[in-house]
């Protein structure tokens, strides 16, 4: 039996090959709709990088840590508590904060705005194989991002005696949020759309 | 000799693979993406790891997590008071973040893999196989156990120079299930549950 291989169609979610029936496919597995590529659109997934950007600006500007010592309040920013962990020779703390909240996130807005464009106009044409593999590492590196928020979490919960207390800035928050329309958009994008631009 | 095509998830190169096809790991020519790892004894492995999982579970989230001492005073925290003290204070978005990425999240996975890996051993199909192995593909980037252990961490080192950190029972607990999770991963395979499901509606379709 000879298929015609421009009829087949990945599901994304349980990996079955289904054929092109025309206008709705439904995996014939496990009943997820199946888009084909010129029905793919990128806008969702820019809605939501565009978010997380926003979202990102009031993570750096305002205090992620409020520290009440005896009455002195201390505030620290994402990049204020790096410096503050490097002069006080933390260094393998303050790199992985500096990965995790500035690095990572910045790295990842960086490739979904490159991979969004690349998918519309002819940037990379010949790198289709890598664009695959960055897709794959940023969905991996991803989750990394929320350290700080979690340190921040596990300190405000944990100290709160009566004349230590720390408490989650503004910035813990938008930072969260950040990430997660960061993990949206990353799942908005479909990467078959890689494939599509021939 | 009938023949299956599959799909590489990375290239979408198309190969073909003959349907008989039981054991063995099979590399996607073109970019070299594992497609196929049929390793024997997934289920048994599977199961195991999901019972010691659900265990390690119970006890991260019955005992104390971390204490901290200072000047005459001391401050325990474990899982679930720890959430609620930050919705407390109005931090209920980081409440939520943390709720849903550390409790609710990897106690459906681990759930759903008990509940998917206990019937098949005993070499049943359960009827929500693809309800479950839909939820698991969806639920993997929001279950955040590893880097939450990283964050634990970071806290200590944090803290150390403020007082005296005690880890708990339940720290310990937590660690190992961190590793449990992470090796349920490497050996989940769900290609072979998906091709269970096609035997099944092809009996019934046959019958
Ligand atoms: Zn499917
Ligand atoms: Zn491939």
């Amino acid at each position: 039996m000879e298929i015609d291989e421009s009829k087949l169609l990945r599901c994304p979610v349980c990996e079955a090959v289904n054929i092109d029936k025309g206008k709705h496919n439904r995996c014939r597995r496990c009943g997820s709709s199946i888009y084909k590529h010129h029905r793919f659109r990128t806008e969702k997934s820019w809605a939501y990088l565009i978010t997380a950007i926003i979202a990102y600006i009031p993570a750096n500007i305002y205090p992620m840590l409020i520290t009440e010592k005896f009455g002195h309040v201390e505030e620290s920013t994402i990049f204020g508590g790096v410096v503050y962990l490097w002069e006080h020779g933390s260094y393998p703390i303050a790199l992985i904060i500096l990965f995790a909240s500035i690095i990572i996130p910045i790295l990842k807005f960086i490739v979904l705005i490159y991979l969004l464009i690349s998918v519309k106009y002819p940037i990379g044409k010949e790198k289709k194989v890598s664009k695959h593999k960055l897709y794959y590492l940023m969905e991996i590196i991803g989750p990394w991002s929320m350290i700080d928020v979690f340190v921040v979490a596990i300190l405000a919960a944990l100290i709160h005696l009566a004349n230590i207390q720390i408490i989650a800035g503004t910035a813990a928050t938008a930072f969260a949020l950040s990430v997660f329309f960061t993990l949206l958009a990353a799942r908005a994008f479909d990467t078959r759309l890689i494939q599509a631009y021939k | 000799m009938t023949e299956k095509i599959l799909c590489c998830h990375e290239c979408d190169e198309l190969l073909r693979v003959p349907q008989t096809r039981k054991e063995g790991r099979l590399k996607c020519p073109r970019c070299g993406t594992t497609l196929l790892r049929q390793k024997k004894g997934m289920v048994e492995i599977m199961y195991a790891l999901s019972i010691a999982a659900a265990i390690l579970f119970l006890l991260t989230n019955y005992f104390p997590f971390l204490s901290f001492h200072v000047v005459g005073n001391t401050s325990h925290a474990n899982f679930m008071t720890s959430i609620v003290y930050l919705f407390g204070e109005k931090d209920w978005l980081i409440g939520i973040a943390v709720l849903m990425t550390t409790v609710v999240v990897p106690l459906i996975r681990i759930g759903l893999m008990l509940s998917l890996f206990g019937p098949i051993y005993h070499g049943i199909i359960p009827p929500y196989t693809v309800f479950a192995l839909k939820v698991l593909s969806h639920s993997l980037p929001w279950a955040m156990l590893d880097v939450f252990l990283v964050g634990v961490f970071v806290s200590m080192v944090k803290l150390v120079k403020m007082g005296t950190i005690i880890p708990g029972l339940s720290l310990w607990a937590f660690m190992v299930m961190v590793f449990v999770m992470a090796a349920m991963q490497v050996v989940f395979d769900p290609q072979p549950l998906w091709e269970k499901v096609d035997e099944r509606r092809r009996e019934r379709e046959l019958a």
